[in-house]
């Protein structure tokens, strides 16, 4: 069996080819600057070129027999993985204002592979799907309800996928282990707390600006800091959000372009900064999480940057009274996860 | 948000250029713009505008509609071009001819290019898959040149309304340059109308009328208020046995100045000359005329290019600075200079009388405007489609805040 | 020494002239609507040992008001003050300590005046007022951020590019500093342990504003607060923490008004936002018991005891050998059930609350937790003004604690 597995980001589209679960990838390539006209034309024949040429290596024809496109947002109405439908269009239409960089984005791929693959079936695997189980305490903003025009204002996390799969992952280890804090170490990283199956808490926002501070990202801030900066700066709200997105987070501080990898293993006194500050955020957002669940059981890493676990769970041992040997790492890539509950989907449904 | 904006816009270059071409072959003088307006209409119902049609007074009207119905942005340009003086031209006006990265043709300054930006951007929007909040509505309006904007006030009065729309913010597509102009001066053209029974004397009192305007106007000139005047020479009416004779005054209306103080204050001077001509009759008014429309409508229409300016630090101001800076793009702000007599804009029917902050954001040149051989350089409009649509995002657009960062 | 201690809100004046080192309150008062006439006349409520009166006074400004309590005190000879000291909210990077009023001084509190426009200006013009009312007598300043002074770069740091950082000053300000080094000192006192040495959460749960303080070894090393009073917990009309992203599009959406998205943040949000039904968390505790409350009010309630914990764990993270957590000010010290909510089930931090002596915590300072519960739960009263006036005392003994 076939399964292509895709991702969407804002400029880069990552794919991959699996035969089997569990398995590496056969092929794996990405795109960038994927919404330019000409490379988003050329999207299929890319996968198919790249898939087909590892498949005959194997003296194995390429067919698509499922193409599952996991995507940052899918809102309140996509509450697990799902086999498209006109149905899906139709609820992603509904929200396209709400992430309207994504989901827009997401209609023309769909529509895209929809055509070329013509009979294979697509699965929608959300990051967002996981956090429509969020309790509504946590995900409410104190603001009057009505506030922003139909933006409905409330609090996601945007790595569900990963948080999901850690859960289960040390659950099937330990059936004993209810309480799970789950450290995704991705670009924008986020904490999460997993009781029972259930997200409790999350550091993820209504966008994934807030949260923890992420490569390029400012994570959480005061309020007041936006309008300072518009009325020092004369800066409008495009200008200000390009800052906070694009230029703050490690960047910012260190004034470098600098992946968590990087930043680990830097000398440099403003990494050095940068790294404590991420450390000690870390640190809060897992006696949160921990509060939020009256204890914990296990602590579970994942995400790229995954190798960090280690440093980070070894610092906050040294703050924490935390379960020493109940420290995992999942190794496992977002795009594998990502065929696994598209697969999942399809089986569901037949 | 913006790289695809400017990659969608880099894609959609030869798209713009051709249709601004094609415009510019379509003759379009004042009072004859329907072939024109069709053309315009037929693009925007092809780049996929929510609605397309052309409205009662002749106004080809592009809609775009967002999620709510709040206040909609104007994007208004005039389609009609003055009669272009062809001797003076060193190629046919209708050419639309490309040469050296140039745009020629009459209105490829005032203002086609700047329709043909404004109407793209709403394309661009589209194809950068950006949702709107709020709509936003393209006026390609008749009658600016000769005419008095008679088809941009239907549009407000009647066509708006009709769409369940009302205006928040207007943005002309007259020529800037790509600055974001925020007003100009005004003039008005008043006809001084000398009857009398005696031919001789009807003669000597406009002569008289003449010669001293004439000095009035250079010693007034060193107050800023009263500069800027010409006066014709008297023409007189054969019809009536050289019993009647017409004068034109041409004057620029700074700041505040209404059309009415200049009509009394001519009065007061003419009147003050003409105290002992006893059988000489003298009228000062408004030149107007009475105009046809393409669609056959009538309408009186009086000679005034009303002065406006909207407040330079006014919302609409900021916002557009802010989107054209995030957006990379040069940001330069002024006021038209109105070099020639009679240039404007219809920047006053929208801030006076319809009191809706209107700002100008076009890629043509006003030194260009009603000028022989006027052109109108591609890479501005590829520019100003650009910029209009960064603007109009940062006016009406679903905010993209919180979600560009390259990767979760 | 005779201290009076000014602490006034953009539209009162409260004062209380103390006499130091035996903390004995003389006389105090507030004065109220102070400002353009409004539909209840403006007034000063004055205390002199058992006797209280109410003066029915004009005062359209701060200064004007602080004449007529000038006018008060100059009746009894035994009000005649030998000091002031003044709360001022917001010291900038610039005071990390309590500071004698001289030209110097006033310089530089002009210089950070915008960082809190609403609550450092009255209280400078009182500061102007007593110079000029009672020429000679020192005056001394005590900012709401000192105490938070100790703050570590890694807890105050944005994580924005450094250069705008800097160039505006952005960064963890923390704020009710007073109040939490107060009642810090005070649980020190009750647990016999040099205050030095106390390793604390504090929280200042204000029936308007309120703030977690992580204390360790006596300093702070964290505040809920943040650049602004704005950042934080869920607060009476403001906001609390907040998607960057939806601030950024209310600025869009109020075509780049500042002005109106600080306003819907600072005064429309928080519990009066949420539950559209009060600005007072305890209207909305209320309406929930005697079940008049709607889904809005119970989410609410919900909402607003949660974000609590969540930072009590955070906070609990950070302090290690946690001495005690400490509840304070008006909801702190007198609605038992939030005390409750947010201590119960942290018995993984220490923490045991005792349901009998915390229903029953009337008179304080009391510890409310249970006898084996290895981290103290403590129920002190603030005297902010008290505080102050202790600050003004060791500044002007040079008594450097």
């Amino acid at each position: 069996m076939n399964i292509i597995s895709i991702s969407q980001n804002v400029s880069r589209l990552e794919f991959a080819l699996f035969d089997k679960i569990g398995g590496a990838p056969l092929a794996e390539g990405e795109l960038k600057n994927w919404m330019n006209q000409e490379i988003f034309k050329s999207i299929p024949e890319k996968i198919t070129l790249l898939c087909g040429k590892t498949l005959r290596m194997k003296n194995r024809a390429f067919s698509a027999d499922l193409i599952c496109i996991r995507a940052p947002y899918g809102g309140e109405d996509f509450k697990s993985p799902e086999l498209l439908t006109d149905k899906s269009i139709k609820k992603l239409r509904k929200i396209e204002h709400v992430a309207p960089m994504h989901i827009p984005a997401l209609i023309e791929l769909i529509n895209l592979l929809k055509d070329y693959f013509r009979g294979t079936p697509i699965s929608l695997v959300f990051e967002t799907s996981f956090f429509t189980r969020l309790p509504e305490r946590e995900y409410v903003y104190a603001v009057d309800p009505g506030l922003a025009g139909g933006i409905p204002l409330r609090r996601f996390g945007y790595h569900g996928i990963f948080h999901e799969r850690a859960f289960e992952f040390s659950h099937d280890k330990d059936k004993g282990r209810s309480r799970v804090i789950s450290i995704c170490l991705e670009p924008i990283p986020e904490i999460c707390a997993v009781k029972n199956g259930n997200p409790l808490m999350v550091t993820g926002g209504a966008t994934p600006l807030e949260g923890l501070p992420g490569e390029t990202t400012c994570g959480d801030i005061d309020p007041l800091i936006i309008l300072s900066l518009s009325e020092s700066l004369g800066w409008g709200p495009e200008e200000i959000n390009k800052t906070l997105s694009r230029k703050s987070g490690i960047q910012g501080l260190t004034g470098k372009k600098m992946n968590f990898a990087g930043l680990f293993s830097s000398s440099d006194s403003n990494a050095v900064l940068a790294k404590n500050l991420f450390l000690y955020k870390i640190l809060l957002a897992t006696g949160s999480a921990i509060a939020a669940m009256g204890g914990v059981d296990a602590i579970v890493f994942s995400g790229r940057y995954h190798d960090l676990g280690k440093e980070i769970h070894t610092y906050l041992l040294s703050k924490l009274d935390l379960p020493v040997d109940n420290c995992e790492v999942l190794p496992d890539n977002l795009l594998r996860l990502t065929a696994e509950a598209g697969l999942l989907s399809l089986l569901k449904n037949k | 948000m913006y790289r695809i904006m400017k990659d969608r816009n880099e894609a959609m270059k030869d798209e713009v250029r051709d249709f601004a071409s094609e415009l510019l072959k379509i003759s379009s003088i004042s009072q004859n713009e329907k072939k024109a307006a069709e053309f315009i209409c037929g693009k925007m119902k092809q780049l996929g505008y929510d609605d397309a049609f052309i409205d009662n007074a002749g106004n080809a009207i592009g809609v775009i509609r967002g999620r709510t119905p709040e206040a909609a942005v104007i994007l208004n340009s005039h389609i009609d071009t003055v009669s272009p003086d062809e001797e003076k031209w060193t190629m046919p006006p209708l050419s639309g001819k490309i040469e050296d990265g140039k745009l020629m043709g009459v209105g490829a300054s005032d203002c086609k290019a700047g329709l043909a930006s404004q109407i793209f951007a709403g394309a661009l929007l589209k194809r950068s898959l950006l949702p709107m909040r709020g709509p936003f509505v393209v006026a390609a309006t008749v009658a600016e040149e000769n005419g008095c904007s008679i088809g941009l006030r239907k549009f407000v009065s009647d066509t708006l309304p009709s769409l369940g729309m009302k205006a928040g913010f207007a943005i002309l597509g007259e020529p800037t340059g790509n600055g974001l102009y925020y007003g100009h001066d005004g003039w008005v053209e008043v006809n001084i109308h000398i009857e009398g029974a005696n031919p001789f004397q009807v003669s000597d009192t406009a002569r008289s009328i003449n010669s001293d305007l004439s000095l009035v106007s250079i010693n007034r000139n060193k107050f800023a208020a009263m500069e800027e005047m010409s006066i014709g020479r008297p023409v007189f009416n054969d019809n009536s046995g050289f019993r009647a004779a017409d004068m034109c005054v041409s004057k620029r209306l700074r700041g505040s100045e209404s059309s009415e103080e200049v009509v009394s204050w001519l009065n007061h001077e003419v009147g003050v000359l003409v105290q002992n001509e006893r059988k000489v009759a003298v009228e000062v008014a408004v030149i107007s005329e009475n105009q046809k429309m393409y669609n056959g409508s009538r309408t009186i229409v009086k000679r005034v290019t009303n002065a406006w300016q909207t407040d330079p630090y006014s919302p609409l101001m900021q916002r557009a600075r802010q989107s054209l800076s995030a957006a990379e793009c040069e940001v330069r702000t002024g006021k038209w200079n109105l070099g020639r007599l009679g240039m404007g804009t219809a920047g006053s029917v929208f801030s006076g009388e319809f009191k809706i902050p209107v700002i100008g954001y076009g890629p043509g040149t006003e030194e260009c405007a009603h000028a022989p051989d006027e052109f109108v350089l591609l890479d501005k409009i590829y520019e100003s489609v650009y910029g209009t649509a960064a603007i109009v995002h940062g006016l009406v657009g679903i905010p993209v805040c919180g979600w560009t960062s390259d990767e979760i | 020494m005779k201290i009076i201690v000014f602490n006034c809100g953009s539209s009162s004046l409260k004062y209380r002239i103390i006499s130091m080192p035996d903390e004995k309150e003389i006389a105090g008062g507030e004065a109220q609507r102070i400002g353009p006439k409004t539909a209840e006349p403006s007034r000063i409520i004055h205390r002199h040992g058992d006797k209280t009166e109410t003066h029915l006074v004009e005062m359209r400004s701060h200064a004007e008001a602080m004449a007529e309590v000038r006018k008060l005190l100059s009746t009894d000879s035994s009000l005649t003050p030998d000091a002031f000291g003044h709360r001022v909210v917001h010291g900038g990077g610039v005071f990390s300590s309590a500071a004698l009023i001289s030209d110097e001084s006033l310089d530089q509190l002009e210089k950070i005046k915008h960082l809190a426009p609403i609550h450092n200006p009255p209280a400078m013009k009182i500061i102007h007022a007593c110079g000029k009312e009672y020429p000679g007598i020192p005056s001394v300043a005590v900012f709401d951020t000192a105490f938070h002074a100790t703050i570590p770069d890694y807890a105050s740091t944005y994580c924005l590019p450094y250069e705008i950082s800097e160039k505006l000053k952005i960064r963890k300000y923390g704020f009710h500093g007073t109040s939490h080094q107060f009642v810090a000192e005070e649980a020190a006192k009750m647990l016999g342990k040099p205050f030095g040495e106390l390793n604390a959460v504090s929280c200042h749960l204000g029936s308007g504003g309120a703030s977690l303080c992580a204390i360790v070894n006596g300093k702070s090393v964290d505040n809920t607060m943040g650049y602004s009073p704005l950042q934080g917990l869920i607060m009476s009309t403001r906001c609390g923490d907040l998607d960057p992203a939806l601030t950024l599009n209310l600025l869009q959406h109020f075509i780049g008004s500042t002005a109106d998205v600080e306003r819907l943040l600072n005064t429309r949000s928080g519990v009066l936002g949420m539950s559209g039904a009060s600005a007072d968390i305890r209207d909305i505790f209320s309406l929930d018991k005697r079940d008049c409350g709607n889904q809005r009010t119970s989410l609410t309630a919900e909402a607003y005891l949660w974000r609590i914990k969540k930072y009590i764990g955070s906070y609990m993270a950070v302090v290690k050998n946690l001495d005690a957590i400490i509840f304070t000010d008006t909801i702190g010290e007198l609605i038992p059930h939030v005390r409750w909510a947010v201590c119960s089930d942290m018995e993984y931090f220490g923490l045991k609350i005792d349901s009998e002596k915390n229903e029953h915590a009337e008179s304080l300072p009391v510890d409310v937790s249970q006898k084996d519960s290895r981290v103290k739960i403590l129920v002190v009263a603030t005297n902010e003004e008290l505080a102050i006036a202790r600050r003004t005392y060791s500044l002007l003994a040079g008594d450097k604690r």
